[in-house]
């Protein structure tokens, strides 16, 4: 039975097929040959150079997980040779570790490279510490290029997602765009035609002018809205302190002075405020609240609330009120643009609002979700990132 | 006594007649003018004899020979022009736009909007304070 072999049998080295370079500098062909047959346990792949112009070459063609550098050798020694593999960008960062015969004021020397990048042995090597030491270096080599390889893959898919979402939001402005000319004379001369000609017309011919005016209508509303949902996305922040308590308390405002006679008990925390976009947080707060104007609007008396909780450390905002809420059931179609959970008869809209909330929370790095129950009343929770949001 | 004019100033026919047809349904009975473009307008308003006098102009932005943008900015260099009410009526809904227009000098804005229901309710939201203030009746609005 053929024995299964896992391309890394050794625990220390990373789950990845490429193996790592080690660098062997030595002048004496003997003492390569001893070190390559020490190392060579290891699995990885071990470049040798008999001088230190030799290592040099090789530190210009590839990268080393480590470099072992022999001090003593003639022409340049050691030292010199690590002094120009530092000046190297390729190389300034890789680990050397150098063999020395003995240590006399060496050590002073070792001292003046960076730390964590230099280490030393003295000979005779022994080996399980030559080993050892090596394998610290092609660990970390491995994980790096790991994590390289992994960040690359990253940033191509971040890009192509930024990339795919770009495209997507410029057909869609597009699309509704160039719906917009036509679909405003429909929706317009259809209107205007029902007002001036609906006596010319019998009761069959009416009742087609009304349901062609209403499907007009209601297109109408979606591409418009359509179109404002797209420029969310596109818009750019411009960020500073926005009192959200001041902007709530006037959009209240504006909802109770449209319909006077609700008995709406309205209900604003003071000194709400976070970083963002003035505009943008506007049309949040606006569509939540004026949701929970829309759908208290069954009940005799009812109550709406901005305020801000505590949910595992972070601070969060929320609307609430006492109206129709939904059944959590359904929860998931709640922040999807067009999605409705009542019927429009019953609570009018275009399912806009919430999708809209969520893009703006999103902009923001934050977070948007619900909590209802069917004839209870429904709670907005959001959070917006940035140091005053926390 | 006639309704005071209104000059509406856009390119196309369609529009145009949608505007027109938002202002009556706004119950706005004024006497409407249309130019086809921004020269044209200015020709209207700058004759040397029997000029045009509107109470409002409604100005679209995009429009050949001459756009919305130099129409504003010639009218508000023009003495005779320059404290007309101008009200600009375009497809365009960005910030910054307005915020353009509104240095340029214009008194209002208006968004074409798809939905000929908010169109009517917006064009009756920006004129109307503007032609009571005219007449010397009080402001609309809190």
């Amino acid at each position: 039975m053929a024995q299964k072999i896992a391309p890394d049998s050794t625990a220390s080295v990373p789950g990845i097929s490429e193996k790592a370079n080690i660098l062997v500098v030595d002048d004496r062909p003997e003492n390569l040959l001893a070190m390559e047959a020490l190392l060579s346990m290891l699995g990885q792949n071990i470049v040798t150079a008999r001088s230190g112009e030799e290592a040099l070459r090789h530190v210009l063609a590839m990268d080393f997980a480590v470099i072992l550098l022999d001090v003593r050798m003639p022409d340049m020694d050691g030292f010199e040779t690590a002094a120009l593999i530092r000046e190297r960008p390729r190389s300034k960062d890789t680990p050397i570790i150098f063999i020395t015969a003995a240590l006399k004021n060496e050590d002073n020397i070792f001292k003046g490279y960076a730390a964590g990048a230099v280490d030393y042995i003295i000979k005779p090597v022994v080996p399980d510490i030559l080993r050892s030491k090596v394998l610290i270096f092609v660990d970390l080599a491995l994980k790096n290029a790991e994590l390289r390889r992994l960040n690359e893959r990253l940033e191509f898919q971040t890009a192509a997602l930024a990339a795919a979402n770009k495209e997507l939001e410029a057909f869609s402005y597009s699309v509704s765009h160039d719906l917009r000319a036509p679909l405003r004379g429909i929706d317009g001369f259809s209107s205007m035609l029902a007002r001036l000609y609906a006596d010319k017309l019998d009761e069959r011919g009416k009742e087609l002018l009304e349901r062609l005016q209403a499907s007009s209508d209601k297109m109408a509303r979606l591409i418009d809205d359509l179109l404002k949902l797209s420029r969310m996305s596109r818009k750019e922040i411009k960020s500073e302190s926005v009192d959200l308590s001041a902007l709530a308390s006037s959009i209240l405002q504006r909802l109770s002075l449209g319909e006077p006679d609700r008995g709406v008990k309205l209900v604003v925390a003071d000194g709400l405020a976070a970083e963002g976009d003035r505009g943008l947080l506007g049309i949040l707060l606006e569509n939540l609240l004026s949701n929970a104007w829309k759908f208290t609007s069954k009940r005799p008396k009812a109550r709406i609330e901005f305020g801000t909780t505590r949910r595992s450390g972070k601070k969060v905002f929320f609307v609430r009120d006492d109206g129709a809420g939904f059944d959590m059931a359904v929860v998931g179609k709640l922040f999807i643009p067009f999605q409705r959970l009542h019927a429009a008869s019953e609570f009018p809209g275009t399912g806009i609002g919430l999708a809209t909330a969520q893009r703006i929370v999103a902009r923001h790095g934050g977070r948007i979700w619900a909590e209802a129950e069917v004839g209870k009343g429904a709670t907005i929770f959001f959070t917006l990132q940035g140091p005053a949001n926390g | 006594m006639d309704e005071p004019i209104i000059l509406l100033v856009e390119d196309d026919l369609n529009n145009a007649a949608l505007t027109i047809m938002a202002l009556k349904e706004a119950r706005l009975d004024n006497k409407v003018v249309v130019a086809a473009d921004g020269m044209q307008a200015l020709e209207l308003l700058l004759a040397p004899s029997c000029p045009l006098s509107p109470v409002l102009v409604l100005l679209d932005l995009a429009m050949p020979r001459m756009d919305g943008w130099e129409t504003l900015r010639r009218m508000r260099r023009d003495g005779r022009t320059a404290a007309l009410p101008v009200i600009v009526v375009t497809s365009s809904e960005q910030e910054e736009v307005i915020e353009r227009l509104r240095a340029l000098g214009a008194d209002g804005y208006i968004h074409k909007s798809v939905s000929f229901a908010r169109f009517t309710a917006d064009i009756r939201e920006a004129v109307l304070p503007l032609l009571k203030t005219k007449e010397g009746a009080p402001r609309l609005g809190p």
